[in-house]
């Protein structure tokens, strides 16, 4: 007799393929990487193996919704939301790649373009995950080859510096994540989210026990370190600065997009047993509320501090992590109200596309004028930009705007998408919502201040010295995907929203998903 | 003595081990010591797996525990080969030596109780090399 825990078991392996031919690949990179030292080679390598996995991707989509056995055996599994993921990290991947060409030395890109794909499997594991512990192991599956990465490019005194804070921190915030899940397993007895989740809902009405509001508060200060919410945005300001432009991009793009996916997931908002955000009550959003008014708030007042560059972007990685945390704030009441405003996960996965193309564009901005005699560092080696390099400026002005908000950038429909999600969050919490609304709308006009005195800067000022002509092409086809990628969803977004909007079965056309579960009928 | 007690006892123990982890690791300044506080952390987490795994009755949370000594190898392996690249530059696995990335504005943080200065170490003893008979006096 067939034993369907087997048999869902066995079935998992064809869903992980593109990670597995990616951490492969990055073994065997490891392994070429004594043979020769060429950085063009590996690099090559390295964009030709994320294509090939994006084309085995396309073949791993399930064609069938999985069985309950599936949803409450197998250590991970692949849905809606995991698929997009894969592709954004794939796409992002490629770009990264083709971002740190020159940034890294023959001598050691071998080993660094298989960190890179190290992380590219764990990004996406994380999002298929269904189980603590596949959810623990890909989440380090990110960050270890990430220590390595940080310590590759630039080895003076500040890389060292930004390596090791980066590392104590990360470790840190694994023992705090670990707690949590400690007991999220204690109180379901298992470490399957899909059994936590229905442990967790079958106490509804019934007073939580102090555990899970422990757990509760220790998973997300875990894994607030990944996205740099407070109080784990220290490290931020610091690590960006000390590290290259293309190694911040990275640190500011990826990991966001693991921790928001897997806060999604450990927190019950997109799990495969049916809508299941309620099991946490009313805390859950009561505690991120706090969480993303503070981020927003801080990181954007001490971004106006700043005349580094590297670390007013990084204070703006922080400000953006708090506007992403609204969607997830929300996203709990719209799934109970059954509103069909695009506001929750969905915007976060929205907003983490536009991010991604404005804030690395604008890293990639500081690489491409950067020589290594002379680094752009400060705001005002920014001066004059507009008469000595218009394209680039122009370019700078348009992340630039797309990290404000104006219209006709992504960064402008993922903070509609946002704004409007917290406005129209209903419950006994609404006027909650609609004051993080107010918070928002002040903190992007905040925001403004400091990203217009760029713009001011680079068309109004005289040049205090002026910079070198550069010639890196792998940084101006950065540049231009970053643009296309902020120009073309500014323009017409609806392609991604409808992708986005069906990684959600609250949106979703077709509830095949939530159908596997018998708890839909908590929300009729 | 009956099942939750004995729960809660192993739990108490864990979270005690959890906090002084976090309590050394906030406030110790020996690299090596703030590493070894994270991995404190980490003994009261396995601590919760493996108590709350016996008084479920299923394995889930020993495999937990293996994965994460797995995963806490790994990481010393890391810690190590980057501290030592740190001790190399500056000789010492005082945190506070690496302060140079801080807000523009903020002050160094001065150590108003100085450690006492090292003993100069002893120099390394000189062997003879090897692969040819030493001098020494006839037989």
């Amino acid at each position: 007799m067939p034993n369907p825990i087997i048999d869902a078991l066995k079935n998992i392996y064809p869903l992980a393929v593109p990670e597995i031919a990616l951490i492969a690949l990055a073994c065997l990179l490891y392994l070429a990487g004594t043979w020769r030292r060429d950085r063009d080679l590996w690099g090559t390598v390295a964009l030709v193996a994320l294509a090939s996995v994006g084309v085995v991707l396309w073949y791993t989509v399930p064609t069938r919704p999985p069985t309950a056995a599936e949803v409450y055996a197998a250590p991970i599994i692949l849905d809606r939301l995991a698929l997009l993921t894969k592709v954004i990290t794939l796409i992002g991947g490629a770009i990264l790649v083709i971002f740190t060409w020159y940034d890294i030395s023959d001598k050691l890109a071998a080993e660094f373009y298989g960190c890179m794909l190290l992380i590219l499997a764990g990004i996406g594991l994380t999002a298929m995950s269904n189980d603590l512990i596949a959810l623990f192991l890909s989440l380090e599956l990110i960050s270890i080859p990430t220590y390595v990465m940080l310590y590759i490019p630039r080895r003076d005194d500040l890389g060292r510096e930004a390596a090791t804070k980066y590392f104590l921190l990360s470790v840190f915030s694994s023992g705090i994540l670990l707690f949590g899940f400690s007991y999220l397993y204690g109180i379901a007895g298992s470490t399957n989210l899909s059994a936590i989740m229905d442990a967790l809902r079958s106490t509804q009405g019934v007073d939580l026990p102090v555990l899970v509001l422990v757990a509760l508060v220790m998973v997300v200060a875990g894994l607030g370190f990944k996205i740099t919410a407070v109080p784990f945005h220290f490290y931020a300001p610091d690590v960006y600065q000390g590290t290259t432009a293309s190694m911040a991009a990275l640190l500011a793009f990826l990991p966001k997009v693991a921790g928001f996916v897997a806060l999604a997931r450990v927190l019950g908002f997109v799990v495969p047993a049916g809508p299941a955000a309620i099991a946490f009550g009313p805390h859950l959003p009561k505690l991120l509320w706090i969480v993303a008014a503070v981020t927003m708030t801080l990181g954007n007042v001490l971004a106006l501090l700043q005349t580094n560059l590297k670390r007013l972007l990084a204070y703006s990685s922080i400000a953006h992590a708090g506007y992403m945390l609204m969607g997830l704030t929300v996203a709990q009441s719209l799934e109970a109200t059954n509103s069909n405003v695009p506001g929750g996960v969905e915007a976060i996965m929205f907003y983490l596309v536009a991010y991604g193309g404005m804030t690395i564009g604008a890293f990639a901005v500081f690489s491409y004028l950067s020589t290594p005699e002379r680094e752009v560092e400060m705001e005002d080696d920014l001066a004059g930009l507009g008469v000595s390099h218009p394209g680039v400026a122009l370019l700078m002005t348009l992340f630039l705007f797309s990290l404000i908000g104006v219209p006709l950038t992504a960064g402008f429909v993922g903070k509609m998408m946002l704004f409007f999600g917290a406005l129209s969050g209903k419950g006994d919490s609404g006027v909650l919502f609609r004051w993080l609304a107010a918070i928002m709308a002040v903190n992007a006009a905040i925001g403004a201040w400091y990203y217009l005195r760029i713009i001011a800067k680079m068309y109004l000022h005289r040049p205090v010295k002026p910079l070198p002509k550069t010639k890196a092409l792998p940084k101006l086809m950065t540049l231009w995907s970053c643009a296309l990628v902020t120009l073309v969803f500014g323009i017409y977004p609806k392609p991604l929203v409808d992708l986005a909007a069906r990684t959600t079965p609250r949106l979703a056309s077709n509830q095949s998903v939530a159908k596997a579960s018998p708890h839909t009928a908590i929300n009729p | 003595m009956n099942p939750v007690a004995a729960l809660n006892n192993y739990l108490m123990v864990g979270a005690v081990l959890f906090a002084l982890g976090v309590i050394g690791f906030l406030s110790r300044r020996n690299l090596i010591i703030m590493f070894l506080s994270a991995e404190m952390m980490l003994q009261g987490v396995a601590l919760n797996m493996v108590a709350f795994a016996r008084y479920r009755g299923n394995v889930q949370g020993q495999a937990f525990v293996l994965f994460m000594l797995t995963v806490a190898a790994c990481e010393a392996a890391i810690a190590l080969s980057l501290f030592m690249v740190l001790y190399r530059h500056r000789h010492t696995l005082d945190v506070s030596v690496w302060q140079e990335l801080r807000e523009a504005d903020q002050d160094p943080i001065v150590d108003d109780e100085p450690l006492p200065p090292l003993e100069p170490e002893e120099p390394l003893p000189h062997l003879t090399p090897a692969g040819r008979e030493p001098e020494h006096a006839p037989s």
